[in-house]
């Protein structure tokens, strides 16, 4: 089996990540922040450990502006559900994932915000950010409130410029609140140089991590309102939630080996660092790409970006039965609309959806040839079938 | 004859887990030596708290490390006031 579903989940997770979540479980899973005695607190020291590495890694000012969810879903929900106020307009971006359009959709739907879509023009290959730029200003309304937006693009490699973004927000006064769900772990994010205010990511994708890891970074300062309400772990005398992050978001009990996973996960991705991580990720992805570009009856949807995820289909066949043909051959990719109905829209796939293959670390280059001949095997297969006399 | 000073425990009451991780982080950077622990409702009147335990021969010098690392503090305690 081939595994080349990394924009789903990562898989295989490194050896060191299984290991700490079953040291966590026998050892010290105590309940991080409720009680004093010596298992919660190792656990509280763990969950601290994980916050103080990922809001250094992702430059954050301090810890407590990172709060963890069990996915980016959540953390959009939150940062979008919790930041908005009746009457904000919104801009999103043309290539966002169902986690963003739906808590946006339903909002407008309610009655509480209106919304636009701009055009992030991924499909062309000399767009610049000064171009999106002069789109969002066109866009802009005296009552936008928020701009939200996916780093890369979870069905194409196509990825926004946060920098630009986050100082038109700032000049503009905006919210910026991005999506990290296809980045975080390969491509660089700092939310103090890119003016981020609010960053959602998963962590079982890039950062190597378990799945029910995910988190939020708050920009400093900001108060959102919560998602959900309860225990918290201090001042249970008070009916409030409490004021401070994290803990005014995250009640309930943590999910501690999600969490100690995921912190063992990012020290894996400093150890073998991002970029070389990105690097290895689009060298198997452009090897891939050549080889379909020159298959006939395959397309390729904007093969002049380069990244982690590459988006195909065999002219003639519904994405569907591909990827169940290339699961029997024994690769595993996702086929169909990938929760990002706008972003297929905005590339034109057709009905039946397209193809995605997104290959991870522990891919080699003699994975991605296999993988391109059993493609290829499929485009023959069903041109013979399409031509042959009944 | 020196005088032998006696040992006591101060604390400076945060409130959550968190704050009083990054209460203990700040002092161990300034090499002072603290320890966080649940404090009960009598203490903070909201119910119960965390906080960091010190010696209370560093005491001014933890009020000075909290306050420029930014860390909100409901109150220090010394064994006979909040």
């Amino acid at each position: 089996m081939i595994y080349l579903d990394n924009a789903a989940t990562g898989f295989p997770k490194p050896q060191s990540v299984t290991e700490e979540m079953v040291r966590c479980m026998r050892q010290y899973c105590g309940n991080p922040g409720r009680g004093s005695h010596r298992l919660a607190m190792e656990a509280a020291e763990r969950i601290f450990e994980c916050r103080v590495s990922l809001a250094s890694f992702f430059g954050a000012e301090n810890p407590e502006n990172v709060i963890f969810t069990p996915n980016a879903t959540t953390a959009l929900n939150l940062a979008i559900k919790g930041l908005l106020k009746d009457g904000d307009h919104v801009l999103i971006s043309d290539m966002e994932h169902n986690a963003v359009l739906r808590p946006i959709h339903r909002l407008a739907k309610e009655g509480r915000i209106t919304y636009d879509v701009f055009s992030s023009m991924a499909t062309r290959s000399d767009a610049t950010a000064e171009q999106i730029c002069a789109e969002l200003e066109r866009l802009l309304k005296p009552h936008t409130r928020m701009l939200v937006c996916s780093h890369a693009s979870n069905i194409c490699s196509y990825h926004a410029p946060l920098r630009e973004l986050g100082a038109f927000c700032k000049r503009r006064g905006l919210l910026f609140v991005v999506d990290a769900a296809q980045s975080a772990g390969h491509l660089p994010i700092n939310v103090r140089e890119m003016q981020i205010d609010a960053l959602c990511a998963p962590g079982h994708k890039g950062l190597m991590g378990p799945q029910g890891s995910g988190f939020l970074i708050l920009g400093e300062g900001l108060v959102a309102d919560t998602l959900t309400e309860g225990g918290s772990g201090y001042h249970s005398l008070e009916a409030d939630m409490p004021t401070e992050a994290p803990e005014r978001y995250e009640a309930g009990t943590l999910a501690t080996p999600a969490i100690v996973g995921l912190l063992t996960g990012l020290e894996e991705v400093k150890r073998l660092g991002p970029s070389s991580i990105l690097r290895h990720i689009e060298a198997l992805n452009l090897r891939l790409q050549n080889q379909l570009l020159g298959m006939s009856g395959v397309t390729v949807y904007t093969p002049h970006h380069v990244g982690s995820v590459l988006l195909f289909n065999i002219d003639g066949m519904a994405a569907d039965p591909v990827g169940t043909e290339l699961d029997r051959m024994g690769f595993c990719v996702r086929a169909g609309f990938h929760c990002a109905a706008l972003g297929h829209t905005t590339l034109g796939t057709p009905s039946g959806g397209a193809v995605r293959v997104s290959p991870g670390i522990f891919n080699t280059r003699s994975q991605i040839d296999a993988f391109a001949n059993a493609v290829e095997m499929i485009a023959k297969k069903n041109k013979r079938l399409k031509t042959s006399p009944i | 004859m020196p005088e032998i000073q006696k040992h006591y425990e101060c604390l400076a009451i945060i409130g959550s887990m968190t704050q009083a991780m990054r209460a203990q982080r700040a002092l161990a950077n300034a090499a002072v030596r603290a320890e966080v622990i649940k404090v009960d409702s009598a203490l903070t009147g909201k119910g119960c708290a965390y906080a960091v335990s010190y010696s209370c021969l560093q005491a001014d010098h933890v009020k000075m490390i909290l306050k420029d690392a930014g860390i909100r503090v409901r109150g220090y305690y010394d064994g006979d006031s909040v």
